[in-house]
């Protein structure tokens, strides 16, 4: 539109032309308002996430098969027993109360025996930051009175075929959140801990319990 | 050369330029169009104007397939009035989209050929002589894309160009 006041000059340098940019101008101005285009809206994929510490539920196949993961609420018990002629003579290895072998990605047997505990899970998401597997742990395990530090419990980390594990291993730092491991976005991750009770002192005897929690965040 | 001269010849020299910078525009669809014309297709109806994609695989696998999918019915209604009684090169086109490459696969009822196209291309339909001024089909088409990169709402353009011979 603000050209139009510049054809007169035009008109004087080359008539023919000027015409024509006329024209051109017009039928642009004149077009009817047909489509040319049709349109179609699409929206992201939608957000999920899945985090599996010990039993879970699976129905309808594995993961890979399309199966459907459910809530489970059992808390699996990882303990040991130190004989009395063993107090305080080193590290024993800790068994827990559920072995879950294989993976509900694809049902491989990625947890060999001893039988570690299984920790995998996801996070299903079409753009953002990555998620966050982080334990919490209290200060002590307590049996009455009595109390034993949580970082006297450490782990090592594995997977059947796996070249370096996942979840790197390491002590609980009593008393506070640790961060696990980062996992970004629409991986599946999973590793296999095994857990190990320092043994480095003698304690009062009982049976010293404690819960430590797992959690997988995302933004 | 009189002060008079060459304010002449400068203003002819701009207004060749000015020609040329009016017309060019203007030239490019006319040179175009003698070769390659947008179809109306304002009467197609789409019976979702917004779908949401869903993962292929709803869990991360270690296949890594992160492609989400959708499907949607699109009645076509093509004016093919201005064709009427002439042999085109009918194509589907898809604009190209400011994300990953979107890829649109139909199916059609036999009134025009399925395929395949990609975000920012376009692909025969259509290939014969046009018998009647409205071209009617209903094609169920396949969106995917890779899910890692599609936030929000995006919109595809489809459109429908002939190259006349």
């Amino acid at each position: 539109m603000s050209l139009v006041p510049q054809l007169p000059s035009l008109r004087q340098g080359r008539p023919v032309f000027t015409r024509l940019a006329g024209l051109a101008i017009a039928s642009s101005l004149l077009a009817p308002a047909v489509s040319h285009a049709y349109l179609i809206g699409i929206t992201s994929g939608t957000k999920s996430i899945f985090l599996q510490v010990g039993t879970g539920t699976m129905t309808g196949g594995t993961f890979q098969s399309g199966g459907t993961p459910g809530n489970n609420a059992t808390v699996n018990t990882v303990s040991v027993t130190v004989p009395v002629a063993s107090l305080g003579t080193g590290p024993l290895g800790m068994t827990p109360n559920v072995i879950v072998v294989t993976s509900p990605w694809d049902n491989y047997a990625f947890c060999p025996y001893p039988a570690p505990v299984y920790v995998g899970g996801f996070y299903r998401a079409p753009s953002g930051g990555s998620a966050t597997l982080s334990v919490t742990s209290p200060a002590n395990l307590t049996s009455g009175a009595n109390t034993l530090s949580f970082n006297t419990i450490s782990w090592v980390s594995a997977g059947a075929s796996d070249a370096t594990p996942t979840i790197p291993g390491g002590t609980f730092v009593a008393g506070t959140t640790q961060t696990l491991l980062t996992i970004a976005r629409n991986f599946w991750f999973e590793s296999c801990l095994t857990f190990t009770y320092a043994n480095a002192a003698v304690i009062p005897a009982g049976t010293y319990t404690q819960q430590v929690v797992y959690s997988l965040t995302a933004p | 050369m009189t002060a008079s001269r060459h304010t002449s010849h400068h203003r002819r020299a701009v207004a060749w330029f000015m020609t040329a910078a009016i017309l060019l525009p203007g030239a490019i669809p006319a040179v175009r169009a003698a070769s390659t014309v947008r179809v109306d297709d304002s009467g197609t109806v789409v019976n979702q104007p917004v779908v949401a994609m869903r993962w292929r695989k709803p869990v991360p696998s270690r296949a890594q397939d992160n492609n989400v999918d959708a499907e949607v019915r699109v009645a076509l209604r093509l004016n093919m009035a201005p064709f009427l009684n002439q042999q085109v090169r009918l194509f589907m086109g898809l604009a190209p989209v400011n994300a990953d490459p979107v890829v649109a696969s139909w199916r059609t009822q036999g009134r025009l050929l399925p395929g395949t196209v990609r975000s920012g291309g376009r692909t025969l339909i259509f290939n014969g002589i046009v018998t009647g001024a409205r071209m009617e089909e209903t094609i169920d088409v396949t969106l995917t894309t890779d899910g890692r990169n599609l936030a929000g709402t995006h919109t595809l353009q489809f459109y429908f160009e002939v190259d006349l011979p």
